[in-house]
C-alpha cells in the first residue's frame, strides 16, 4: 500500500537514464547512462509514470502510448516534465523509449532496485512471474516536488494512472 | 597521431589554446567506438595542422561531464577555447568533414 499521499513531499532520490539522441536510432552510438537527481524537479510541474516493467503488454499497448499522443495538452496545463519509471536498467528504458518514439519528450528512467518506488511504498512483488521486486502501475502529479496526485492501479489495467486521468487532475 | 588525454588540466590546457584541437570521445565497451577509431586514426596521420586527441569517458568522467557527451563516439573540434564544431555516432563522411572544416578554421 502507498504510505506517500497527496501534500507529501516526495522523498529524495536519483534515477538512471540514458539522454535521447537521434544517433541512438541507428545504433551509430552508445548512450552513456547519467544520473538525475529529484532536486532537478524544484520548481517544475512532473508528471511521472510508473510500470512494472519496460516492454510489458499493457504498458506499453494501452498505458503509455497516450501519454506521448497528448504531449502537447501536457505541456498545455503547464507540465515540464513527463517521465516513466520502471526498475528496469538505464539501457533497457532508453530502448524502450525508442521503441515507443519518446524521443526527447518522455524521459524513461530506471528506478534502479525500484527503490525510489520502495520509499513511495508502491513495488511489487513478481517474482511469481521471474520479475522479482518491481515498481507498481502508478502515476504522480510532483509540483515544486509536493505530490498533488496519486493514482496507483488497484489492479491490472489502466484507470487512474492514465493519460486521461492524469490530464483531468491537472 | 592521436593522443590520449590524462586529465581534466590537459584537457583546459589543450582546449584553450590557438591551435585547433579534436577529441574522440569513447570507451572500451563502445562497439561503434571501435569501428571508427581506425578511421579517426588514419585521418590524423594525413591531416596537417590539426591535434587529434582521444578521451576514455570513463575514465575521464570530469572532462565528459564538462563538455556533456551524451553518446559516443562524438567528436568535438575546439579552438581558443570554444567548440567549433561536433559528430555524434560513427559516421566517417561526417568525421571526414568535422576535420576538413576543423583544419581550414
Amino acid at each position: 500500500m502507498a504510505t506517500i499521499k497527496v501534500g507529501d513531499a516526495a522523498p529524495q532520490g536519483t534515477f538512471n537514464y540514458v539522454p535521447y539522441s537521434p544517433e541512438l536510432e541507428s545504433g551509430a552510438a552508445c548512450g552513456i547512462p547519467v544520473k538525475l537527481n529529484i532536486d532537478e524537479w524544484k520548481g517544475k510541474k512532473v508528471v511521472l509514470i510508473s510500470v512494472p516493467g519496460a516492454f510489458t503488454p499493457t504498458c506499453h499497448v494501452n498505458h503509455i502510448p497516450p501519454y506521448l499522443e497528448k504531449f502537447e495538452e501536457f505541456k498545455a496545463k503547464g507540465v515540464d516534465v513527463i517521465a516513466v519509471l520502471a526498475a528496469n536498467d538505464a539501457f533497457v528504458m532508453s530502448g524502450w523509449g525508442r521503441f515507443l518514439g519518446f524521443k526527447d519528450k518522455i524521459l524513461a528512467l530506471s528506478d534502479t532496485g525500484a527503490e525510489w518506488s520502495k520509499a513511495l511504498g508502491l513495488t511489487v512483488d513478481l517474482s511469481a512471474v521471474g520479475f522479482g521486486t518491481r515498481t507498481a502501475r502508478y502515476a504522480i502529479v510532483l509540483d515544486d516536488l509536493k505530490v498533488k496526485y496519486l493514482g496507483v492501479e488497484p489492479e491490472r489495467g489502466v484507470t487512474v494512472s492514465g493519460a486521461e486521468a492524469v490530464l483531468a487532475a491537472l | 597521431m592521436v593522443k590520449a588525454v590524462a586529465s581534466f588540466e590537459e584537457f583546459k590546457q589543450i582546449i584553450n589554446s590557438d591551435k585547433v584541437a579534436i577529441f574522440d570521445f569513447w570507451a572500451t565497451w563502445c562497439g561503434p567506438c571501435r569501428v571508427i577509431s581506425p578511421i579517426f586514426e588514419k585521418l590524423a596521420s594525413q591531416v596537417e595542422g590539426v591535434e587529434f586527441y582521444k578521451v576514455d569517458v570513463d575514465e575521464q568522467g570530469e572532462i565528459s561531464q564538462e563538455v556533456g557527451v551524451r553518446a559516443m563516439p562524438t567528436f568535438i573540434a575546439f579552438k581558443g577555447g570554444n567548440k567549433i564544431g561536433e559528430v555524434v555516432g560513427a559516421n566517417p563522411a561526417k568525421l571526414q568533414e568535422l576535420i576538413q572544416n576543423a583544419a581550414k578554421a
